[in-house]
Formats: structure tokens, C-alpha cells, sequence
């Protein structure tokens, strides 16, 4: 069996200078990836590679074994959903039509949704619990709520892996938690592969498998937390001194910022 | 249900107006008259004057309205901008510097070229160079579309300027050219403009849905699986090409691309199944009877259509803004 994503030497630049400088990372399948770094690191422009947004990238991306360059924007939407920062359409939608958007990659031109578009997007409103507001409009929803509308519609994808970008770094810390939480469960309870950037380093400790740390484009570290998170790291990574003690919840590295 | 109500009742206002404000002009017609003419079509004056003078003109005013509201619908979506009109692509300069060409022609070198010709013919020509300048790296983004859009147009009336020195004895011509006018259309404009305005209208029922998906991000369209360049360069093209048209029949009627695909959203919603019907049913409903209003109010001078389209619409607009605002806030 492939990797879930395979990707190697990764490079990428915005025109002047690069912005990725040879990533190498490859993800198990079901296995849940935090990346961490500074801003400016480079972890955006890594998800929005793997999410097909860029193509112009040197180096691979293998997603099951498939080249993301060779595929249409159909055929990794079948495969990846991707979680943005901020979700802000332009006009006033309501929940119910922008869960639908999820559905996107499977309807024909001439046709609308189906029986079973509409079955799926219902279905995941009812896991991401926004099917209570699915008429009301997007903008009159809370930040949280908004997030989990966001959620529905990655869920309503089907897909295989679930690409989120500091997906609730704007919201309060309890929302914050709670929402990147309800993903990840939902995550797992689909053996969805995800990889995700998180703005909170023990949010990521916490809730990932495995973490990458980027610096300037490259790869600090990357392994179980317990094994690569140190004093050392924290300070090359972000410049800042820290202190590492057990985090008495789940027992693992706590990092606290002095 | 409301919105299926609201909808019928656009419907059916439409055509009921279609038949009433046919009956208001110069010569006027009752509605008994109207509907008798339409069924029995004798061969008497008035029936000639209703069916080859009035008619014609009230369907070439409901088809532009029409294209106009859909296309700003269209663009505004696409683009993610509120703002967008047809005439944001470079069309309004084009077609002015295409009939003022078509003057100074005249004027200087004694060449009598149409200027409806000219002024479409221009106006398709700054589209297009808006969409290549705009286009890098096989994207053309939002952002350069409308800037590259907005230099067009500066350079396009630039040109207007100069030539307005050669063709000044004609400048009345162009001015009132330039603030619209419905009054020499004929059955070949409604013949000649339908078919596109219905092309449009179908390609955009078929596009909608991934319009809808476009208004949230370009970047959030290919996470869905859209390709955003190639929805782009067909709205963009399709806009181009009908309102270029347009402009070519009656001249530069603004408004009605920008507010009527906002007043319909206040009423119907974004993402209204109704929605490109609602916009050209309002925005050809509406053209109608600022056309009514241009040739009737004070007859037999006739008013610019484009003056009365912001006079009548503009009111409107923002009555239903404040409205809107003060269900928003309670």
C-alpha cells in the first residue's frame, strides 16, 4: 500500500526567492500531521501545493501513488479537502449552499445535486452539528459556527485527506480548541489522512500523530513529539526562549513561553 | 414559498407591463386595442405604427435590460466584486471611441462608416485587450482584470478627447449617443440582439452554480474542484460580446448592470434557484418603463434613456438599502 502523500525535494517560489527549499515528508495513511513554524515559513504555501492551488511547484507531490501536476482540479477535489484561515465568500450564502459546494467535484455540468449529493450534504451537516442552521445565512453565524459550516463542506467531499491551514487560529482559544477538535475526531472516526498547520504549538502536540517543524522553507524536525520537541527546536524555530515540562493532561511535552 | 410567490408575481408583472407600457407613447393605445392588434393583426395605421414602431421597441428595451442585469450578475459573482458592471471591461470607452471615430471619420476624411459598427466593433476590441493585458502566467486575476479594465478605459477616452477636437461639430450627436437611446430601434435590433441575450442566459444558467462558487475565492473554487480561469474567460467573453452589442443598439445605458443584480439579491437571496431569471425579468422590466418614461414624459422630445435609468433607480436602490439595513440590525 502507497503513501497517502509522498512528497519529495519540494521546492517553490512566489518569484523572488524560494519560499520552499526541498521538503521531504511522507504521510501513512490515517496518520494526522502537524506542521508547525513561524509565519513566513513556508506551511501555506506546502498545503496549498498539496491542495492543487499551486502547480507551478519543482520537485513531487505523490498522492496515492498520483502526481498532483498530472491530475484535474476534479480529480484531487475527489481526493483532498482543504480548510482555509478565513472562509469569507463575497455575497451572503446561506450554510445549507456553501455545504453544497463540498459536492462540487462530483456533479456534471448540465446537472444539478443529486438524491445522494443532497443525502451527503445533510449527512455532514448533522457530523459537523450545523444542520440546525443550514437556512440561515453565512454571516450571521458565529466564528465557531462558521468553522464547522467549513467543516461540512470538507466532509461533504468524501474525500481521502483533509488539508487544514491555522484553521481556527482567529478564533478565542476554547473555540479554538474545540473546533479544530471536532475536525480531527471526525478525521479519525473517517481514517481521513490530515495535515495540518497549527498556529498553537501545544494544540499540535496534543492532537497530532507526528510533527513537522519548517523553518525559512526547509524541514527542522520532524517525528513523534515526545521523541523532537526540546528547548533547542523551540529556539531555532522561533526564536524565542522556552521551557518544556509535562503536560499533565495527556503526559506529553508542554511548551511554555517564557 | 415566499420566494416562489415573489417570483410568480415578477413573472407575471413583466408581461403584464411588457403590454401596458406598449400602450403609452406619442400615440397611445388602449390595452383592448393592444391585445386586438396582437391577435387579429389588421392592416390599418395604428396596427402598423403599434407592431413595427412600438413593439419592437419595448422588447429590444426588455432584451437589453435583460442581458445587462444578467451579465452585471454574471460579473459581479465571477469576479467577487460587488462593483462590477458589463462596462467595467473596457466596453463603454471602446464603443465611445468607436463612435467618435466613426464622426471624425465623416468629418475629416469624408469616409461614412455606421458608427453602431464602429462603436461595436470597438467595444469587443477593448475587451479583449483588457483580458490579455490582464492575463500572466496563463491567470488572469480579479484584480488585474478590473485594473486593466480601468486603464482601457482611460486610455480609450483619451482618445475619445482628442478626436472630440476634429469631430466638435458633431459632439451633440455623441453626447446624446453616449447617454443612450432606444429611439431608432427596429424588429432587425430585436432580431439581431435576442439570440445572444438568450445564449448568454443559458450558458449562464448552466455556469451559476459554479459562479456561486467563485464569489467565496478563487482559491476555494479549485479546492472544489472548479477551474476558475476557464469560468472567467467565459463569462468574461460572453459579457463582452452581448453588452457590446448592446451598447451598439441603444448606447450607453448604465444602472441597470449594477443595482438590478443587487436589488434582486436584497429580495431573492445569493443563491436563489430564481436568481438569473429574477435579474432578467427585474432588469427588463425595468428598462421598459424607464424607456416608457423617456419617450412619454415629455412627449414628443424624447429624454436619455441612461439619465432616467440612475433617476428612477437610484431612489430605489437605496430604499432598499436602508431597508435592508434596519431588518439586518433588528
Amino acid at each position: 500500500m502507497g503513501k497517502a502523500v509522498d512528497i519529495g525535494n519540494l521546492r517553490f517560489s512566489y518569484g523572488n526567492g524560494d519560499v520552499l527549499n526541498g521538503i521531504d515528508l511522507s504521510v501513512e495513511r490515517g496518520e494526522v500531521i502537524g506542521v508547525l513554524g513561524q509565519n513566513g515559513s513556508g506551511k501555506s504555501t506546502m498545503l496549498k501545493i498539496v491542495a492543487g492551488i499551486f502547480k507551478d511547484y519543482r520537485g513531487s507531490v505523490n498522492v496515492f501513488g498520483k502526481e498532483i501536476v498530472s491530475m484535474s482540479n476534479r480529480q484531487i477535489a475527489r481526493l483532498i479537502a482543504y480548510l482555509p484561515q478565513f472562509f469569507t465568500p463575497s455575497f451572503d450564502l446561506k450554510v445549507k449552499t456553501i455545504v453544497s459546494f463540498g459536492r462540487n467535484p462530483f456533479i456534471g455540468l448540465m446537472r444539478g445535486l443529486t438524491r445522494d449529493d443532497i443525502e451527503a450534504v445533510n449527512r455532514s451537516m448533522k457530523m459537523a452539528d450545523v444542520h440546525q442552521f443550514s437556512e440561515r445565512l453565512y454571516s450571521t453565524l458565529s466564528g465557531g459556527e462558521r468553522q464547522r459550516s467549513v467543516i461540512a463542506k470538507a466532509l461533504a467531499q468524501e474525500g481521502e485527506i483533509l488539508l487544514m491551514d491555522e484553521f481556527s487560529a482567529h478564533l478565542d482559544p476554547g473555540h479554538s480548541q474545540k473546533v479544530t477538535k471536532i475536525a480531527l475526531e471526525l478525521a479519525r472516526d473517517k481514517h481521513l489522512t490530515v495535515i495540518a498547520a497549527f498556529h498553537d504549538v501545544n494544540q499540535a502536540v496534543g492532537m497530532s500523530d507526528r510533527l513537522l517543524f519548517m523553518k525559512e522553507g526547509k524541514v527542522v524536525a520532524l517525528g513523534r513529539a515526545e521523541e523532537i520537541v526540546t528547548e533547542e527546536l523551540m529556539e531555532t524555530v522561533y526564536d524565542a526562549s522556552t521551557r518544556i515540562t509535562e503536560n499533565p493532561i495527556n503526559k506529553k511535552p508542554l511548551v511554555v513561553f517564557s | 414559498m415566499k420566494r416562489v410567490a415573489a417570483f410568480l408575481m415578477v413573472l407575471l408583472g413583466s408581461i403584464f407591463m411588457l403590454l401596458l407600457l406598449s400602450t403609452l407613447g406619442t400615440v397611445s393605445f388602449s390595452l383592448p386595442e393592444v391585445l386586438m392588434i396582437l391577435r387579429d393583426r389588421p392592416d390599418t395605421v395604428r396596427a402598423n405604427l403599434y407592431m413595427n414602431l412600438r413593439l419592437p421597441r419595448v422588447l429590444i428595451a426588455f432584451f437589453i435590460g435583460a442581458a445587462l442585469a444578467v451579465s452585471g450578475e454574471g460579473l459581479q459573482l465571477t469576479l467577487k466584486n460587488p462593483l462590477a458592471v458589463p462596462y467595467i471591461i473596457g466596453i463603454s470607452a471602446g464603443a465611445s471611441f468607436g463612435a467618435v471615430f466613426s464622426l471624425f471619420l465623416r468629418e475629416v476624411a469624408r469616409v461614412s462608416i455606421s458608427l453602431e459598427l464602429l462603436a461595436l466593433v470597438f467595444a469587443v476590441l477593448a475587451a479583449f485587450l483588457t483580458y490579455y493585458i490582464s492575463r500572466r502566467g496563463g491567470t488572469a486575476s480579479v484584480t488585474s482584470l478590473i485594473l486593466s479594465g480601468v486603464i482601457i478605459s482611460f486610455l480609450f477616452n483619451a482618445a475619445v478627447t482628442f478626436l472630440v477636437v476634429f469631430a466638435w461639430r458633431n459632439i451633440i450627436t455623441l453626447h446624446f449617443w453616449s447617454l443612450g437611446s432606444l429611439s431608432a430601434t427596429s424588429w432587425d435590433d430585436v432580431l439581431k440582439f435576442m439570440p445572444f441575450a438568450v445564449v448568454q442566459f443559458i450558458a449562464f444558467t448552466i455556469l451559476r452554480r459554479k459562479m456561486i462558487i467563485m464569489a467565496a475565492g478563487e482559491e476555494h473554487a479549485i479546492t472544489v474542484g472548479l477551474n476558475p480561469e476557464r469560468i472567467k474567460a467565459s463569462v468574461f467573453f460572453l459579457v463582452a460580446l452581448t453588452a457590446s452589442i448592446a451598447v451598439s443598439i441603444a448606447g450607453l445605458i448604465g444602472f441597470v448592470g449594477l443595482m438590478i443584480p443587487h436589488i434582486v439579491r436584497m429580495i431573492f437571496g445569493v443563491d436563489s434557484r430564481a436568481g438569473l431569471l429574477a435579474n432578467s425579468l427585474v432588469g427588463g422590466a425595468f428598462l421598459m418603463v424607464c424607456d416608457t418614461v423617456a419617450r412619454t414624459l415629455f412627449q414628443p422630445t424624447e429624454l436619455p434613456i441612461g439619465a432616467i435609468t440612475a433617476l428612477i433607480g437610484a431612489p430605489v436602490f437605496i430604499y432598499l438599502l436602508r431597508r435592508k439595513e434596519v431588518v439586518g440590525s433588528g
